[in-house]
């Protein structure tokens, strides 16, 4: 095929049909005002409508559910100018010019809510779902129809919306949510992620309790925006505010219910677990409902990305997935291979036209069947879509630790290689990483050089051709420790021809959870699975040598010839997760030699002629 | 990004009229669009506002009135020196609020470190 035939798989260039509707002028019209719930809750909303609406339009709607204020007292100047929905997401403007309602709510127990809430994504907080879209349909500007979307927690009570299988919902949009809690937010790997945790957990708290002042910390440009919550219309001596404040003085916090804990099947005095809120738990309900799902997420985005995957092979509702190079949420690029590129692509304005295109044509036009990924090869810089995961196209190739820390695809010759590594708990990959994306901040792997410095690593030769490496890499270590717990960071690179290493992604695993699990996984998935479960830990046995095997996040990257591939193994990282063990300077050695080959797995996609 | 935040401070200048009276040593901010009581803002924000976006370090003493009916802002001096200064930062205000903004979404968060905290 030459250039000019070349396919444009670019899911924001795509052409959605749907029939032309009537669209509006610039502006809207907003209310704020309760919504009652079945159990007397009231659920704050702010409704917004296009400006030069009639009384015989007709809409459909936008239902925005968050935890972090639907709308907010803007400080000043700001709201002499702008509106409480400022600095909502999406902001009204291009929905309801293209003849959108949007309805953004405070789900119970936050912002102007009353009620109170026990974890994030409660049976009742789903339940308000169903409510609020009865409420919406009843409205004299709605045509019948809802969908939803959203990022983060609000794409993940989006996802949940489609559980409730109210015919309304017309299509659900996750954006950048999990699938699995205890494995891609809390304990990935089974370590726990202590800082995201912490300064969620006192986020969400402040929210709660109208106070602004934490931001400055953890979002200083919302700190300077946001004074606080926008209280309903008719509460004016916010009287109504105050007392909904004092209903959450009963909520919980993830952080509470979780930092002590381990296991995934531990729990808490209520008697919940972590999968109770899980996506994979509601898999029926979802299928039931067949509400077409559009997700969408990034490479780099914590262990949400694999959550995409685990989605789009386990539901088999209609879907249309997209994975592109962007931090959590699509604020800022994040393409370790463009570190200069600094405007995100798609732009959010882009993006939100093409989220409206898609409704229009799920509500309207001809919708669209099956599934199918998009997903963003970085090094190639080109989109591409499979409507299988993993592309059919992909091979695995095993790259074995030698000797003089390098990485090849010979197994080891020597009876006796190893190579000990003395624990470094200052090994960091720093607070732009992966995870701390999660609080909306920039992702910045740039200095893994000297990062790497503390860490056991193993490179390869310069590559003869190039490889794309799309999917999950799987690494397996022989390894023996010095104590019985520990963990392992393992870390996917690059060297490219002037010596700069770049990040691509990681796997990590403690110790104890190296189990592989015989039994039946709860949801499929691609790597060997661990259940993280209490009856299935054991502390190593020290001095003896066992076997450590854990899958990475999926990734897609061209490594080009004459670079060379670098995996780096660490047993910490402290900036991020808790450390493993709690007390102690362990020496793991990996072994590399004819009877304990470790070696890590590459997905590698066949190049055909 | 940053076109949205220049669009924030033009919509700034665009709506907001700043008059001083020397003889009677009064600043004045008057908007041109109607704006409600609780949007107006309470003294202390106003204050705020000049400190951390505006920059505005040291304690001057001025009368904040804020008036619906004419739909302004008056900030009364005793000394005509303080009444240069607060001009001065308000000149300034809206360029320097984009400025803080533009910096801080940037990922720059040293420029809020010695800012203090609003009063709220």
């Amino acid at each position: 095929m030459t250039k000019n035939m070349e396919i444009d798989y670019n899911p924001f260039h795509q052409t959605w049909k749907a029939p032309q509707r009537k669209t509006f002028e610039v502006g809207y019209i907003r209310s704020n005002e309760y919504i009652p719930m079945r159990d007397g809750v009231k659920i704050a909303g702010t409704i917004c409508l296009p400006k030069g609406l009639t009384s015989k339009d007709r809409l459909p709607t936008l239902l925005y559910q968050t935890r972090y204020w639907r709308a907010a007292k803007l400080r000043i100047p700001f709201r002499w100018v702008l509106t409480e929905v400022y600095t909502s997401m999406p902001t009204p403007d291009l929905f309801t010019k293209r003849g959108y309602a949007i309805v953004y709510i405070d789900v119970r127990g936050c912002g102007a809510s009353f009620g109170s809430r026990p974890y994030p994504f409660s049976e009742e907080e789903i339940k308000d779902g169903a409510d609020i879209t009865n409420w919406i349909i009843n409205q004299p500007w709605s045509d019948g129809n809802v969908v939803s979307n959203g990022i983060s927690y609000t794409g993940t009570t989006a996802e949940l919306l489609a559980v409730n299988n109210h015919p309304a919902v017309k299509a659900v949009m996750p954006g950048h949510g999990f699938w699995d809690p205890y494995t891609d937010v809390s304990f990935p790997g089974g370590c726990y992620d202590s800082s995201f945790m912490q300064l969620w957990s006192l986020f969400g708290k402040s929210l709660d309790n109208n106070n602004s002042k934490p931001f400055k910390q953890l979002s200083p440009f919302l700190w300077l925006i946001r004074k606080g919550v926008q209280p309903i219309d008719s509460d004016t001596n916010q009287n109504q505010l105050k007392q909904a404040i004092e209903a959450h003085s009963s909520n919980e916090y993830v952080f509470d219910l979780t930092d002590e804990g381990d296991f995934r099947d531990e729990r808490a005095p209520d008697d919940t677990q972590i999968n109770d809120v899980s996506i994979y738990r509601y898999k029926e309900e979802i299928e039931e409902s067949n509400t077409p799902f559009i997700s969408w997420c990034s490479w780099l985005d914590s262990g949400y990305v694999t959550a995409m995957i685990h989605r789009f092979i386990n539901i088999k509702n209609p879907h249309i997935a997209i994975i592109g190079d962007w931090n959590h949420g699509a604020v800022y690029p994040a393409n370790p291979l463009k570190p200069d590129k600094t405007v995100v692509s798609p732009t959010p304005r882009e993006r939100i036209t093409t989220w409206i295109d898609i409704f229009e044509s799920t509500i309207y036009g001809e919708g669209f069947q099956g599934k199918t990924l998009y997903y963003y090869t970085m090094g190639e810089e080109k989109w591409k879509m499979t409507h299988v995961w993993p592309p059919e196209s992909q091979i695995r190739q095993k790259w074995f630790l030698e000797e003089e820390f390098a990485l090849t695809t010979s197994r080891p010759k020597v009876k006796l290689g190893e190579d000990p590594y003395k624990i470094n708990f200052l090994a960091s990959t720093g607070k732009l990483n992966r995870w701390w994306t999660l609080l909306g901040l920039p992702i910045d792997y740039s200095n893994r050089e000297k990062a790497d410095k503390k860490l056991l690593t193993y490179t390869s030769t310069p590559l003869q051709e190039d490889i794309e490496i799309t999917g999950q890499p799987i690494i397996t270590l022989y390894l023996a420790s010095t104590h019985e717990d520990g963990a392992i960071y393992a870390y996917l690179e690059e060297v490219d021809t002037d010596g700069k290493v770049h990040y691509f992604t990681d796997g990590n695993l403690r110790l104890i959870h190296r189990k592989v699990s015989t039994e039946k996984p709860p949801y499929k998935t691609l790597v060997p699975y661990h259940s993280f479960k209490k009856t299935d830990a054991s502390p190593i046995v020290p001095g003896e040598i066992t076997e450590v095997i854990f899958g990475f996040r999926p990734t897609s990257v061209v490594i080009r010839k004459g670079h060379r591939i670098k995996l780096a193994i660490a047993g910490a990282d402290r900036d991020t997760f808790k450390r493993y063990p709690s007390e102690g300077k362990p020496t793991i050695t990996i072994a590399r030699n004819t009877d304990y080959a470790s070696y890590i797995d590459l997905p590698i996609i066949q190049k055909y002629e | 990004m940053a076109e949205i935040f220049d669009r924030i401070g033009s919509m700034l200048r665009d709506s907001i009229i700043i008059k001083s009276d020397e003889k009677n040593l009064t600043l004045s901010l008057i908007f041109k669009h109607v704006i409600s009581k609780d949007d107006l803002g309470e003294e202390a924000e106003i204050k705020d506002m000049l400190r951390i976006f505006g920059g505005l370090r040291e304690e001057i003493s001025m009368e904040i009135d804020t008036n619906m009916e004419s739909q302004k802002i008056d900030l009364k001096f005793q000394k005509k020196e303080d009444m240069v200064k607060v001009y001065d930062v308000l000149d300034k205000l809206w360029d320097n609020t984009v400025e803080l903004l533009k910096t801080v979404f940037s990922g720059d968060f040293s420029v809020i470190r010695d800012l203090g905290d609003f009063n709220d």
